[in-house]
């Protein structure tokens, strides 16, 4: 059998509620700096329970007319180009923009046979309600041309494919919080299987009240008002999740293209594994069984032991239920076998992006890996008792962190863990 | 061009507006209330300028009525059906999809919709 490629990544591009470029992540990071802010959802004369959210800044989206939105300086995109995007679209182009450029891939590279983009989000819940709304208030009910393309599931890769010209494959990837990590696992095979020498992988989300208000009424959603304290996962007052939006990218690449191309990679991806729950619509095993199976999976694929494991970045959203499934399945995989890994959820930063977490959060593995950094858990105050035997850090570590496991859990039960490797390895 | 009963109610009139700049949406109401070939003109170029942003510009600076929607502006097939349905609404004439194949400029564009609502002065222009 041939040795497997290794697969390595080249390119970083975030929108975030914690920074919408490389840098000012990475600073909010290391210096703890959370994106939460209040929300108004539903205008003032209907107060909501829900009253925080990780806003996107420097990004005006509030309008469903494309012609009505204002992005940051330094982006440059024509009517045809915005005419068809949902809020997260246009999000999604501007962190794609960065991660291609820094991952130094030209246009023609892009647009080659060997490159393929994988993506995941919800699609638009905002644009089809404009759009369905339009629809139903015309007498013959013809609605508009963009309503389609511009918010079903799908709507990134009809729109990110064609803006880049991708000739390689262009597909979706759907298994709610868990999507954009399933998008980097099967990216990482593909490239192992010899398919393409790089896939771009984009996860993105819209943050506005059709998209995340309806968590409300699963009573998923925190209801505190304070966003220095809101979002806490892990710790013993978490009572829900606070809703989060914008657009991370990554470049995947064979080594052998990035060598020859002479770009240095973030890190190694070493490999990855899923697993189902086989539960519950929502909530996880409640000690974390399916999670446990993807990650000794994850293990075995990558031949590591628990004890190689230097750092774990937790899926936990800050819901009761879900935090404490993974801390006992992290305590079932790692304490039970002697290992003490770093533990944190930086999503008591950013607030959960849903679909795009996994994502989002690979980038921040990647910048903890080449940077040399373990993310501290923000607002952690008082572990919640599942967490027994847990190391989890208030702050951030200015250590290297060693082999890195991301997880990303979703509706359904649906579990995937990533692996990662400093580059060059030591 | 439809008759007054026909037109759009003035409500929606002002929704489908919304995505335009304020100028635009003023010639349209002047159309509405006064309609010449004048304003016509405008109107449609306000359109091409909508979809087509500074690439329209460019290629109207250098080629006026020549500018070929697809070849110069890369016009698809969805931006040449929101152009028809906003012809419908912002000026009462209606472009079947099937006229499309003959009206490959703005040149053509402007005097399809000049001879369908002007009818009597369609041959002074």
């Amino acid at each position: 059998m041939a040795p497997q490629r290794r697969v390595v990544i080249t390119g970083l591009g975030f929108v975030t509620s914690i920074g919408n470029d490389r840098a000012t992540v990475e600073a909010s990071l290391r210096a703890q700096r959370h994106g939460i802010a209040r929300m108004d959802f539903a205008g003032p004369d209907r107060p909501l329970g829900v009253k925080v959210a990780g806003t996107i800044k420097d990004f005006d989206t509030a309008s469903p007319h494309w012609s009505k939105w204002t992005y940051p300086p330094g982006y440059r995109f024509l009517p045809n180009s915005l005419r068809s995007l949902a809020p997260h679209g246009l999000y999604a182009l501007c962190a794609t923009e960065q991660a291609i450029a820094d991952a130094r891939l030209t246009p023609a590279q892009v647009s080659d046979e060997a490159t393929a983009l994988f993506s995941s989000s919800a699609g638009s819940a905002f644009m089809l309600h404009h759009f369905l709304s339009v629809m139903h208030d015309t007498p013959d009910m013809r609605g508009t041309p963009m309503g389609v393309v511009s918010s079903i599931t799908g709507t990134l890769n009809f729109n990110l494919g064609t803006y880049f010209k991708i000739r390689g494959a262009n597909c979706g990837f759907v298994s709610a919080c868990a999507s954009s990590s399933h998008a980097l696992g099967y990216a990482c095979d593909e490239i192992r299987l010899g398919r393409f020498e790089r896939v771009i992988v984009v996860g993105a989300e819209d943050l506005n009240t059709d998209a995340l208000i309806p968590f409300m009424s699963m009573k998923a959603l925190t209801e505190s008002g304070d966003p220095d304290r809101a979002s806490r996962p892990f710790d013993r007052g978490h009572d829900g999740f606070v809703g989060s939006g914008g657009a991370a990218v990554l470049v995947l690449e064979s080594a052998e293209s990035a060598a020859a191309r002479q770009v240095t990679p973030y890190a190694e991806m070493l490999g990855w594994a899923q697993s189902a729950d086989g539960f519950n619509l929502a909530m996880p095993h409640p000690e974390g069984e399916g999670l446990v199976r993807a990650l000794r999976r994850a293990f075995r694929t990558c031949d590591l032991t628990p004890a190689d494991v230097g750092y774990v970045n937790a899926h936990a959203t800050s819901t009761p239920q879900g935090d404490r499934a993974e801390a006992l399945a992290l305590r079932t995989v790692f304490t039970e076998a002697g290992a003490q890994p770093a533990v944190s959820s930086t999503k008591g930063l950013t607030g959960h992006p849903l679909s795009m977490s996994g994502a989002m959060e690979a980038g921040f593995c990647a910048l903890a890996l080449r940077e040399g950094f373990v993310p501290g858990n923000a607002h952690l105050e008082e572990p919640d008792e599942a967490c027994a035997g847990l190391d989890l850090p208030r702050e951030t570590r200015t250590v290297a962190p060693g082999i890195v496991v991301s997880n990303s859990s979703g509706f359904g039960g649906s579990n995937v863990v990533l692996v990662f490797a400093p580059w060059p390895a030591a | 061009m439809k008759s007054e009963s026909e037109k759009i109610p003035e409500e929606k009139l002002r929704e489908k507006l919304e995505p335009f700049p304020p100028e635009f949406q003023e010639l349209v109401w002047t159309y509405r209330r006064a309609p010449s070939p004048e304003v016509l003109a405008k109107i449609v170029n306000g359109i091409m300028d909508y979809h087509g942003g500074e690439v329209f510009r460019e290629q109207h600076a250098q080629k006026q009525d020549a500018v070929r929607l697809v070849e110069d502006l890369a016009f698809d097939s969805l931006t040449l059906v929101d152009l028809s349905f906003q012809a419908e609404e912002f000026i009462g004439v209606v472009i079947q999809l099937e006229d499309f194949p003959k009206i490959k400029t703005l040149g053509e564009l402007q005097a399809f919709l000049r001879a369908k609502a002007f009818p009597a002065a369609g041959a002074a222009c």
